[in-house]
C-alpha cells in the first residue's frame, strides 16, 4: 500500500514539474475542500496523542489562514500544496487513511527541496510548529508550564 | 544626547510573558536598525567543508558556494541603551596581550594605553553596572573584586565544567552584567535564560538601566531619542562647530563645544565619510584615510547535542561558564590570536520547544512529538568566539549605489576571512566537539560557525585608535587626531578584537576614561598589578 501511493504521489510530483511554478498561481478566496485538506495535513503533521491535542485542536489551521489573509505568498503556497496534496490520483487526502496520509508526508518530507511537495511541507512544517508551540495547550509533557517571565526559573535545576 | 534610534519600553515591547514569547526575538521597532549594505562574501573551499553550518532539520544550512549574511548580518539595536538592550550580558576585560599584537605577535595593531591604564574604569563600570563574577580570572588582574558574586550555575554549565576538567581545561564562571543579588535599586536576575530577547526585569545591566539614569539623574544630560544626527559641521581649523540632526522629521541645527560619536562601528564611520568638507575632502578625521579600514567581525562556532539525562537545560543565566584556556594571543598553536569557548545552551535560543522542533528534531506526526518531549531540556551548547585580525579584504565603505531616505550613502561592509582565521575556527570547532563527546553527547543536533555564515555581534575597529596620526583616527583618549572636540567612544576605536571576549565593557571603560578626561582634564592613574 506504502509502495504504491509512494507511486501516486510520485507520479503526481512529475505531473507537478510540469505545472507552473508556484509563484504563477493566482490567490484566491481558500475553497472549503482547500481548508479540509489544509486541516488533514496539519494534524498529520502534529497529531493528537495522550498528552496533547493536535494542530487543529491547538487551531494552528485557523491562526495560518488569518496570516494568510495578509500574506499573498503564504496564501497561494497552502492553495498550491493543498491541490498538490488531491493530485495523487486516487481519492482526495482528506479521505485517504490515516496510513496513506502519513506515506504522503513522509514522501513529500523526503522529495526535492525545489519542488512544491516538498517546499510546502517544509515551510508549513515550520509555520505549523511555530503556533502549535507557541500554545501552552501543547506544554503538557514538558518541563514547561508557563512563559519564562515574569517567574523565570530560579534554582534549583538539577 | 541624541539617539538615533527610539526609547524601548521593557514592560510593552518585552515578550517573555506571554504564551507566544519564543516566536519573538528582540523586538524591531521603527528606527531600531540602521541600514547598511554588504558586499559579495568569500567563496567557500570545500576542503573546509567540516566547517560548514547544519543542523538535523534542515541538513546544510548555506546553500551554493559563497559565504551568506546569517539574518541581517551585522546585529546591532539602535536605542536608548543601544546594543546592549539585546546583547546576553556578558562582561569582559581584555586579555592584556591581546592590547599588544603587534609588539609582541606581530600581527595586527597595538593599543595606545594599557590594560594597567584602563583598570580603574574597568572597576568603575562593573561597579556601576553591578558586574556578577568571581574571584579570579586569570590574567586579567584586578585592583578590586566583583560587586557581585558569581551566579549559580545552570545544568550544561556543570557539564560543561566536569567534561573541561577531564581534558585538562580549566572552566569557571563567566562575569556576568547581570544581578546575582538586588543592586542599586534593580532586582536580581530570576534565570528566565533570555536574555537576548529584551529583559523586563531591568536586572541585566544594559545602559537603559544603568548609565542612561545615572545622567539622567545628575541633571545634567538632556535624552533626545529618535534624533539621528545627520550633518556635521567643522570650522576651517578642524573644530566641530555644529551638527544638524532631525527631530520629528524636522532638520535642527545645534552648536556643539565638544562633539562625541558613539554610533557603532557602522553609522560612525559612515558619518565620517558622508560629511566631506573642502576643509576635510575625504569626510571628518580621515586625514589618515582609515576611516572604515580595519574592520573586524565576530569569529564564532557553535555545536550542540543532546545529553540524555541532562534536564532543564533550557532554565538558568546563558553564557554562565566560560573557559579561558586558549584566549591569550598565543595559545593556539600556529596562529595568533586567542579564543574562549563559553556554555551557550541558553544563549543560543534552546531555551523552548520551537527551536527543539525547529532546528534540531525532524521529522513529523507522533515520533516529532515523542522525540521534543524526550529530549526537551536535553540540549548542551559550547560557543567559541576567536580573535579577528584586520586583513585589507575587510572594510567598510560608503555603498556608491545605496542611500537612505535622505540621500545619503549607506555604509557598505566587506568581509574576508584570512587563512590564520579559518585555522582558528577549527581549532574552535575542534574543541568545541571535543568538550561535547566528553560531556557524552553522542551525535551533535546543530554546528554554525562564521565560516559560511557571515554574521557579526561583535563588531570592532573603522575607526581605530592609535598613536600615530597617519595610521589611526584617534588617540589614545578617544580624541581625533584631526579635530580638537570630536571624540569617539564606541567599538570602532579597538585597535584588535580580543581573543573573542564581548567587548560591551570595554567599551564603557574607554568611554568612561575619555569622559573622565573631558570633564577633569586626566584620567586616573594606572592601577598596579597586586
Amino acid at each position: 500500500m506504502r509502495r504504491r501511493l509512494f507511486l501516486k504521489a510520485a507520479g503526481a510530483f512529475l505531473l507537478w514539474r510540469s505545472l507552473n511554478p508556484i509563484h504563477a498561481q493566482a490567490a484566491s478566496t481558500p475553497t472549503l475542500i482547500d481548508r479540509k485538506t489544509f486541516a488533514a495535513f496539519l494534524n498529520v503533521l502534529i497529531p493528537a496523542d495522550e498528552f496533547t491535542g493536535s494542530a487543529t485542536d491547538l487551531q494552528v489551521d485557523k491562526k495560518l489562514w488569518e496570516l494568510s489573509e495578509s500574506d499573498q505568498n503564504l496564501l497561494r503556497l497552502i492553495e498550491t500544496g493543498c491541490k498538490w496534496l488531491n493530485l495523487t490520483g486516487g481519492p482526495p487526502f482528506t479521505e485517504l487513511t490515516s496510513e496513506q496520509q502519513v506515506s504522503v508526508v513522509e514522501w513529500m518530507s523526503e522529495s526535492d527541496w525545489n519542488q512544491v511537495p516538498r517546499r510546502f511541507y517544509e515551510l508549513i512544517r515550520q509555520a505549523a510548529i511555530q503556533h502549535y508551540y507557541s500554545d501552552p495547550a501543547s506544554w503538557n509533557g514538558l518541563a514547561i508550564n508557563r512563559p519564562p517571565q515574569p517567574l523565570g526559573y530560579p534554582p534549583p535545576w538539577a | 544626547m541624541l539617539e538615533a534610534g527610539p526609547k524601548f519600553n521593557p514592560k510593552r515591547d518585552y515578550k517573555l510573558d506571554q504564551p507566544d514569547w519564543e516566536r519573538h526575538m528582540f523586538p524591531d521597532l521603527p528606527g531600531s536598525q540602521g541600514q547598511f549594505t554588504i558586499d559579495t562574501l568569500d567563496l567557500l573551499d570545500p576542503e573546509e567543508k567540516e566547517l560548514r553550518s547544519w543542523n538535523r532539520v534542515s541538513g546544510i544550512t548555506v546553500d551554493g558556494n559563497k559565504r551568506k549574511p546569517n539574518g541581517p548580518g551585522y546585529w546591532h539595536v539602535h536605542g536608548v541603551g543601544g546594543s546592549t538592550l539585546h546583547f546576553g550580558g556578558e562582561s569582559h576585560r581584555i586579555h592584556p596581550k591581546a592590547m599588544q599584537l603587534r609588539s609582541k605577535y606581530s600581527v595586527g595593531h597595538d593599543w595606545p594605553i594599557t590594560y594597567a591604564e584602563l583598570e580603574p574604569y574597568y572597576t568603575i563600570c562593573e561597579q556601576l553596572v553591578g558586574v556578577a563574577g568571581p574571584t579570579k580570572q586569570g590574567e586579567r588582574w584586578r585592583s578590586k573584586p566583583f560587586p557581585l558574586p558569581s551566579h549559580p550555575l545552570s545544568t550544561p554549565a556543570k557539564i560543561l565544567v566536569a567534561a573541561g576538567k577531564e581534558l585538562g581545561m580549566h572552566w569557571q564562571e563567566n562575569s556576568r552584567a547581570a544581578l546575582s543579588k538586588p543592586y542599586n535599586g534593580r532586582p536580581a536576575c530570576n534565570y528566565c535564560a533570555n536574555c537576548t530577547r529584551g529583559c523586563p526585569l531591568g536586572d541585566k545591566g544594559s545602559a537603559d538601566v544603568t548609565y542612561i539614569p545615572k545622567g539622567l539623574s545628575s541633571g545634567q544630560l538632556i535624552l533626545k531619542p529618535e534624533c539621528p544626527v545627520v550633518r556635521i559641521f567643522p570650522e576651517p581649523n578642524g573644530r566641530i562647530k555644529a551638527i544638524n540632526y532631525l527631530e520629528g522629521g524636522q532638520l535642527q541645527l545645534v552648536e556643539t563645544p565638544i562633539l562625541i560619536l558613539a554610533a557603532g562601528a557602522a553609522q560612525t564611520p559612515r558619518l565620517l565619510l558622508t560629511n566631506k568638507h573642502l576643509s576635510h575632502p575625504k569626510g571628518l578625521a580621515n586625514s589618515s584615510s582609515q576611516v572604515g579600514r580595519n574592520l573586524m567581525e565576530t569569529l564564532f562556532w557553535n555545536s550542540t547535542g543532546f545529553l540524555p539525562g541532562l534536564n532543564n537545560s533550557h532554565m538558568g543565566l546563558p553564557t554562565d561558564a566560560i573557559c579561558w584556556d586558549f584566549n591569550a594571543p598565543d595559545a593556539i598553536p600556529d596562529v595568533s590570536g586567542g579564543c574562549r569557548l563559553v556554555s551557550s545552551t541558553q544563549e543560543i535560543g534552546f531555551t523552548g520547544p520551537i527551536a527543539y522542533a525547529a532546528r534540531a528534531i525532524g521529522g513529523f506526526g507522533h515520533d516529532l512529538k515523542k522525540t521534543v518531549r524526550a529530549n526537551f531540556g536535553s540540549a548542551i551548547s559550547v560557543t567559541a568566539i576567536g580573535e579577528f585580525l584586520p586583513n585589507d579584504g575587510t572594510f567598510l565603505d560608503l555603498d556608491p549605489q545605496k542611500t537612505d531616505g535622505f540621500g545619503i550613502p549607506l555604509p557598505r561592509l566587506h568581509s574576508h576571512l584570512e587563512p590564520g582565521e579559518i585555522k582558528r575556527l577549527r581549532f574552535m570547532a575542534s574543541k568545541s566537539r571535543s568538550l561535547l563527546q566528553a560531556a557524552g553527547v553522542k551525535h551533535l543536533v546543530e554546528e554554525y560557525g562564521a565560516w559560511d555564515f557571515f554574521s557579526t555581534t561583535h563588531t570592532f575597529g573603522t575607526c581605530r585608535m592609535g598613536q600615530d596620526p597617519n595610521t589611526s583616527v584617534v588617540d589614545a583618549n578617544c580624541l581625533s587626531h584631526d579635530h580638537p572636540n570630536l571624540y569617539i567612544t564606541d567599538a570602532s576605536i579597538f585597535p584588535s578584537s580580543g581573543g573573542g571576549e564581548s567587548p560591551s565593557l570595554t567599551i564603557q571603560a574607554l568611554a568612561t576614561r575619555a569622559a573622565d578626561i573631558i570633564a577633569s582634564g586626566n584620567a586616573l592613574k594606572p592601577s598596579v598589578p597586586g
